[in-house]
């Protein structure tokens, strides 16, 4: 199957709502649930990320959506007319016994590296393109893993 | 958002009805959690059973809350949903919680021993 989409969204988080609803409903029947979750999150991070901080560069105002599905592989690219930004910031270490020291936000970028196989940035003078691959797990092996559990 | 509130024995129990956990509620959602602070509670639980999907903004708001809990004080994320507990391991905020699958098993757990101290979801989903 190949699919492909281009959505032209205001910079809001409602916007941001209805986005992931098209997105869903393109990958609902492909990979598992939980692959699906994960792509999911992933998407939302970085609208949102676009949605509050994507027109504070002087480019484009709107954010501009590409999906593109070829079998289980998922590609998007989120373009925005933000600031430039660096999504390969290393991470803080967090300590997790110390509760006081947990950051209550700046989860976002090291949630989408994580869920994703890669990660594409560019930025130019209309603003940032961030793109996410992610090969969506086949069902057929998580209705293995379940068998031999 | 609408949230709910109950108790099982020591625990106020908190239900948002709402399906999403994201940046467009996340700031109300911490203020209703933090207003039912406000009484001196300190054993509270979260009942996640409504919400599909948790982004970090909610999460920041339990961790928010979280560290504005009283010395001793307990947060119990209960029944979390695929996607939630999807962000709770990616961010291993998991070990930081008390996770409990069943609200339910608060309940259970009380009453054969009291849940445990300790922010480690294991032994309350035992």
């Amino acid at each position: 199957m190949s699919w492909q989409a281009t959505i032209v969204m205001e910079p809001s988080l409602l916007e941001v709502r209805r986005t992931t609803q098209a997105l869903m409903g393109a990958i609902e029947d492909i990979g598992t649930e939980t692959s699906r979750c994960e792509l999911e999150l992933a998407f939302v991070e970085a609208c949102t990320n676009s949605a509050k901080h994507g027109s504070k560069g002087g480019g484009r105002r709107d954010i501009r959506v590409t999906l593109q599905i070829e079998d289980a592989f998922v590609e998007i690219a989120i373009e925005d007319g933000g600031e430039e930004f660096d999504p390969f910031e290393e991470e803080r270490k967090i300590d997790l016994e110390d509760l006081a020291s947990l950051p209550c936000g700046g989860y976002g970028l090291g949630l989408i590296r994580k869920i994703c196989d890669s990660v594409d940035y560019t930025h130019n003078a209309f603003g940032n393109k961030l793109i996410l691959r992610k090969r969506l797990t086949p069902a057929s092996t998580e209705r293995m893993a379940v068998r031999s559990a | 958002m609408e949230l709910t509130t109950s108790r099982i024995g020591p625990w106020k129990v908190l239900t948002p009805k709402v399906e999403r956990l994201d940046a467009s509620v996340a700031e109300d959602f911490k203020a209703m959690l933090l207003s039912a602070l406000a009484d001196g509670t300190r054993n509270l639980v979260v009942h996640l059973g409504n919400v599909r999907f948790m982004d970090s903004s909610g999460l920041g708001s339990l961790v928010y809350v979280r560290q504005r809990m009283e010395a001793g004080g307990r947060l119990c994320l209960a029944e979390p949903q695929l996607e939630v507990a999807t962000i709770l391991r990616l961010t291993h905020l998991d070990k930081v919680f008390l996770v409990c699958e069943k609200v339910s098993s608060l309940r259970e757990a009380e009453d054969a021993h009291g849940v445990p101290s300790t922010s480690n979801a294991a032994e309350v989903r035992a």
